[in-house]
């Protein structure tokens, strides 16, 4: 375990300091005991003085009594009197004095307790009895009590004082001894101290002082840049942390110094590198100033020529060229032009360009600078002043965008080629000149627009205005103002509202609040109004169809543009063509002119607001008008029966005039209007439409629409006319065929049938089999007829159905009956599976030819031995057919044209047929709004598969 | 079936047919006068009114149609039954036949034995 540098710093100075206190204390004690000696030795001194002091006072006592007694004097008694008064004070001195020591304290009491008595039982009443009697005091002293008393008490005296000073000496001996321990001590703790204090010098000197030491020279060698100081790591504790924290700062510090010297390295190559851009900086300030100076001349110019010319007068000063030329986009040709040259008339220069050729035209193609050297310089130029030839070249495109709007040429006489570095700086001088040019052309393709614009304005007959935010107006068009009959200055400016658009179609008044054109601001999208009014500067109204859309300036919209249509004519035409529209309507149900002939005539009449609309023919002989069909409105019909009844002659009335002259005829303005148009067609006249009383009439395009709904008419008639005619035709053959080819065969089989029935006699079996060849062959014929009667009948539309009840079931059944015996022959298993019923509608006859077709097909193809089978079922509200056979089956390749008229199929070769009776079984099914198909099978056989619908009301009965 | 045998007018300008018809009549039992067209029947039948008439529709000078028609116009033939034939199969023909006053139609070819019962159907109910 590694004790902190404290605890041993903590630990010598306890163990030091515990020594010392050792030393201290020791050293105490000796003194306290020499002062309690001295103490001591005073104490003696004074009990000995004190001793001394009351001896004589004793002594004073005695010998003042006895020179008393001696002279009688009084005077003798002085000094007993100042010892009698003394040595009670010196007696309690004593005994004080002597308290520490019980022995001398009880001999110091007993003695004043004897000088006491020796006062008070001797001297005191010899006093007293002297003072009476001197003489009787002479006789007692002479008794020598007195003197035996104060030597008994002097003995005392010298006990005392010679224990006292016995006392004293013991007491000296023992201190003397205590001092020699302390001093020894004292010697001992002292130099353990010093040795204590040593040591730890020595170890503080070798666990500190000198690893510090060593720390603090080799940071002396890390101050003077020696990075590879370093200190072994020895030293007590912290100190030795000291020593490898020390160790590894140096080595943090001289990788760090690598590191710093390998960043001052890359550092001094960067500032290197900075010194160059900067350098670079100042050449593209330099060139950016020259540039900005170059756009400022050029934002001078105005026009394509005059930009043109500055940008290579610039260029060529700045690139020192003598000469050069700037070729630009011809808008409207496309072509590049010749626009300003230099050192050579601009003339002769080539006046275009083409991309791709010469090194100009390749500077365009290839879209970046191409410069050349005098082999192959390409300014086809004439010879250069002073017969300098150009012996460099470089051809700048000009390009804004995506696109080449032209070149920039140039060419220098002196023997220097254009540099990498120059012909940066050239081209970017041609972006400036490239983008001053190109807004010159957006500027003149601009002014180009707004002329058109202005051109367009003025040319369409819609109406068109602009009006501000706040409805004011700020342009209005030509044909606005033919249409309203202001002029451009009574309008600008004005309250559109207010001037043009106040009210309601039907003349109420339109607050501003309220106009829709609101919206349009409102909404930010364009709206088209009909059947609105605008008002004319006269003060009349007039109908419009209009639009207004709203106009942005960016994300803001700062107007409307509104066009507007005055529809008094379109409203008329588009009567006129809603006439004859809904005649054509008319006849694609009509039977006859004669059926719809009065319907239009009412079409006219309303859509075109003619009260009464009367049709005239000529009569047989050809010398007046009849009335075929008329019309009148509500209220008018007295009249057109009067009108009607009477008989027109050619020239009489408007209708006469028509006649007469082949041309609409009216009656003049003022009159009630009238108006009629002749009808011709071929040359003849064919009938003259009369029109009567209008309030509004409006003669425009009117004839026209007459004259179109009469050729409608005719046209109808024609169509008719070969319709029929064709229908008759195709009546004619089927009868004809029906009878030509039908009545031999049915004699035939009728014979046939006479013959076989043995009705003239017995045949032999020869002659009934030759005779049932003939006629199976009859029949096969007479199918084959009837079959192409059925189809020449469906597709005259003729084919009809005697529609009845028809069970399927039923029919089925009887069906599969009538094969039975055909079936039988080649051992073929023919069964039906028929449910209690399956109603439908149609046919009989033809739905039991239908599956007879069917089921004959599917006995003729199913070898011997196989299956047919035939059931009905109902499905999705059908009857449900299917006629299955375990036959040859049909290719899958066929089965699409297996319904085709005359379509064998392959597999088909070894039977006879005429390929009609699925095309017919089909048709004969979609006349009874079924269906035939074939189903989808995997397997060998074939199944046919017919729906017809059930009749409403049947389906439960399945 | 009491009484002399029936009498019926067979009357086709197809003398195939026409024979055809008669001798499957005669041979059921019936008394036939043939004509060879429609002018002839109309003259045969204002002789004697036979009992009924089969008539081809498609006939020189007089038609089934009209000799039909005719048949209706005249006293005694008014109610004799009569049983148009023909060929065609159209819609029209059969309902314009039936207009005419024929009461019952025949499309050709048809078989003897159809031709007997239609026949036989008719006089039953003209004897109703």
């Amino acid at each position: 375990m590694k004790r902190g540098l404290t605890l041993r710093a903590l630990l010598a100075s306890l163990i030091l300091g515990a020594v010392v206190v050792g030393g201290f204390v020791v050293l105490t004690v000796a003194y306290v005991n020499l002062h309690n000696e001295e103490q001591h030795d005073n104490r003696t001194d004074n009990v000995l003085v004190t001793s001394d002091a009351l001896k004589e006072s004793v002594l004073n006592l005695e010998t003042g009594l006895r020179g008393y007694l001696l002279s009688g004097k009084p005077l003798f008694l002085q000094p007993y009197q100042a010892a009698s008064t003394g040595y009670p004070v010196q007696a309690r001195e004593l005994a004080a004095l002597t308290a520490g020591d019980p022995a001398l304290h009880a001999r110091a009491l007993r003695l004043g307790a004897e000088v006491r008595s020796y006062v008070r039982t001797w001297t005191g009443p010899v006093i007293r009895l002297s003072r009476s009697s001197l003489a009787a005091g002479r006789r007692a002293e002479a008794g020598g009590g007195g003197r035996r008393r104060v030597d008994a008490i002097s003995r005392q005296f010298t006990v005392l004082n010679d224990q006292v000073v016995a006392l004293t000496a013991a007491q000296r001996s023992a201190s003397g001894q205590t001092v020699t321990l302390t001093f020894v001590l004292g010697l001992a703790g002292f130099l353990l101290s010093v040795i204590l204090i040593a040591m730890f010098a020595v170890a503080l000197h070798r666990s500190v002082v000198l690893p510090v030491h060593r720390l603090a020279a080799a940071m002396g060698r890390l101050r003077r840049g020696d990075l590879s100081a370093r200190v072994p790591v020895r030293g007590a504790a912290e100190i030795g942390e000291l020593a490898a924290g020390f160790n590894s700062m140096a080595g943090a510090l001289e990788a760090g110094r690598d590191e710093v010297e390998q960043q001052n390295n890359k550092l001094q190559g960067q500032r290197i590198e900075l010194e160059r851009v900067l350098v670079s900086v100042q050449q593209q300030k330099d060139r950016a100033q020259g540039r900005q100076r170059f756009s400022a001349r050029l934002a001078g110019q105005r026009g394509v020529e005059a930009l043109a010319q500055v940008s290579l007068r610039e260029i060529a000063d700045q690139a020192a060229a003598q000469v050069g030329a700037v070729y630009v986009l011809n808008e409207q040709t496309g072509a590049l032009t010749c626009r300003a040259a230099r050192g050579v008339r601009a003339t002769d220069f080539p006046a275009g360009l083409v991309p791709g050729e010469g090194l100009a035209g390749r500077a365009v193609a290839e879209r970046r600078p191409v410069a050349g050297s005098s082999p192959e310089t390409s300014l086809r130029l004439p010879p250069l002043t002073g017969g300098r030839a150009v012996r460099h070249e470089l051809h700048l495109p000009l390009q804004h965008r995506d696109q080449v709007i032209g070149v920039l040429s140039l060419g220098r006489s002196a023997d220097a080629p254009f540099g990498e570095a120059e012909i940066a700086a050239l081209t970017e001088l041609t972006e400036s000149a490239a983008l001053a040019c190109a807004e010159a052309l957006s500027l003149r393709r601009l002014e180009t627009v707004a002329t058109e614009l202005q051109s367009l304005m003025d040319a369409t007959d819609e109406g068109i205005y602009r009006r501000d935010l706040s409805g004011r107006i700020t342009f209005i068009n030509q044909a606005a103002l033919d249409q309203t009959g202001y002029t451009a200055d009574e309008l600008l400016g004005q309250d559109a509202h207010q001037m043009l658009h106040h009210s309601h179609p039907d003349g109420s008044p339109l607050p501003a609040a309220d106009c829709p054109l609101l919206r349009v601001v409102h909404e930010r999208a364009g709206a088209r109004f009909q059947g609105d009014v605008f008002w004319r500067q006269d003060g009349s109204p007039f109908p419009v169809d209009w639009s207004a859309f709203p106009l942005f300036d960016g994300d803001t919209v700062t107007g409307v543009v509104v066009s507007f249509r005055d529809t008094s004519d379109a409203r008329l035409a588009e009567h006129q063509r809603a006439v004859q529209y809904q005649t054509a309507r008319l006849l694609a149900e009509a039977d006859s002119v004669a059926d719809v002939a009065p319907q239009v005539l009412a079409l006219l009449s309303e859509q075109l607001g003619w009260q009464i609309c009367i049709a005239w023919r000529v009569s047989a002989d050809g010398r007046e008008l009849h009335c075929t069909a008329a019309h009148a409105q509500p209220g008018h019909g007295d009249q057109l029966a009067l009108l009607s009844h009477e008989t027109v002659t050619m020239g009489q009335g408007t209708a006469g005039q028509a006649w007469l002259s082949r041309e609409p005829a009216a009656t003049p303005a003022g009159q009630p209007a009238e108006v009629a148009i002749p009808i011709v067609r071929e040359g003849r006249l064919a009938a003259v439409i009369q029109l009567v009383g209008n309030q509004n009439p409006r003669m425009e395009g009117l004839a026209e629409t007459i004259q179109t709904i009469a050729a409608q008419l005719a046209q109808f008639a024609d169509r008719k006319e070969s319709d029929a005619a064709a229908a008759r035709i195709k009546d004619q053959f089927v009868a004809t065929v029906s009878h030509e080819l039908r009545t031999p065969l049915a004699a035939m089989d009728g014979w046939l049938h006479i013959l076989l029935d043995g009705d003239p006699g017995p045949l032999n079996a020869d002659q009934r089999k030759f005779l049932t060849t003939i006629k199976r062959n009859s029949d096969r014929l007479m199918r084959l007829v009837g079959d192409l009667l059925l189809i020449g009948q469906m597709d005259a539309g003729r084919l009809s159905l005697e529609l009845g009840q028809v069970d399927l079931a039923e029919l089925v059944a009887e069906t599969a009956a009538l094969f039975a015996g055909p079936a039988a022959e080649k051992n073929i298993e023919l069964t039906a599976v028929t449910g209690p019923g399956a109603l439908v509608s149609g046919d009989r006859l033809r739905l039991g030819q239908l599956l007879s077709n069917l089921v004959s097909n599917a006995v003729k193809f199913t070898p011997e031995g196989g299956q047919v089978r035939v059931s009905v079922v109902e499905h999705g509200g059908s009857g449900q057919v299917q006629v299955s056979d375990s036959g040859v089956g049909i290719p899958p390749g066929e089965r699409a044209r297996l319904f085709e008229r005359f379509y064998r199929a392959s597999t088909a070769s070894g039977t006879a047929g005429s390929g009609l009776g699925l095309a017919i079984s089909r048709a004969l099914a979609q006349a009874h709004g079924g269906t035939l198909r074939l189903a989808d099978s995997a397997g060998p056989g074939t199944t046919f598969i017919l729906d017809i619908p059930l009749l409403v009301g049947t389906k439960a009965r399945l | 079936m009491t009484g002399p045998p029936p009498t019926i007018l067979v009357a086709d300008d197809e003398q195939d047919i026409r024979e055809l018809v008669a001798y499957r009549l005669r041979r059921a039992g019936y008394t036939v006068v043939q004509a060879r067209d429609g002018e002839e029947a109309f003259q045969l039948v204002t002789g004697q009114v036979p009992d009924m008439a089969v008539l081809d529709v498609m006939m020189p000078r007089l038609s089934g149609f009209e000799l039909t028609q005719r048949f209706r116009a005249t006293q005694a033939t008014q109610r004799m039954p009569v049983l148009l034939m023909s060929a065609s199969v159209q819609e029209a023909d059969i309902s314009r036949g039936l207009e005419a006053g024929a009461d019952g139609y025949l499309t050709k070819p048809f078989s003897p034995d159809e031709l007997l019962a239609r026949v036989e159907d008719l006089l039953t109910r003209r004897l109703a």
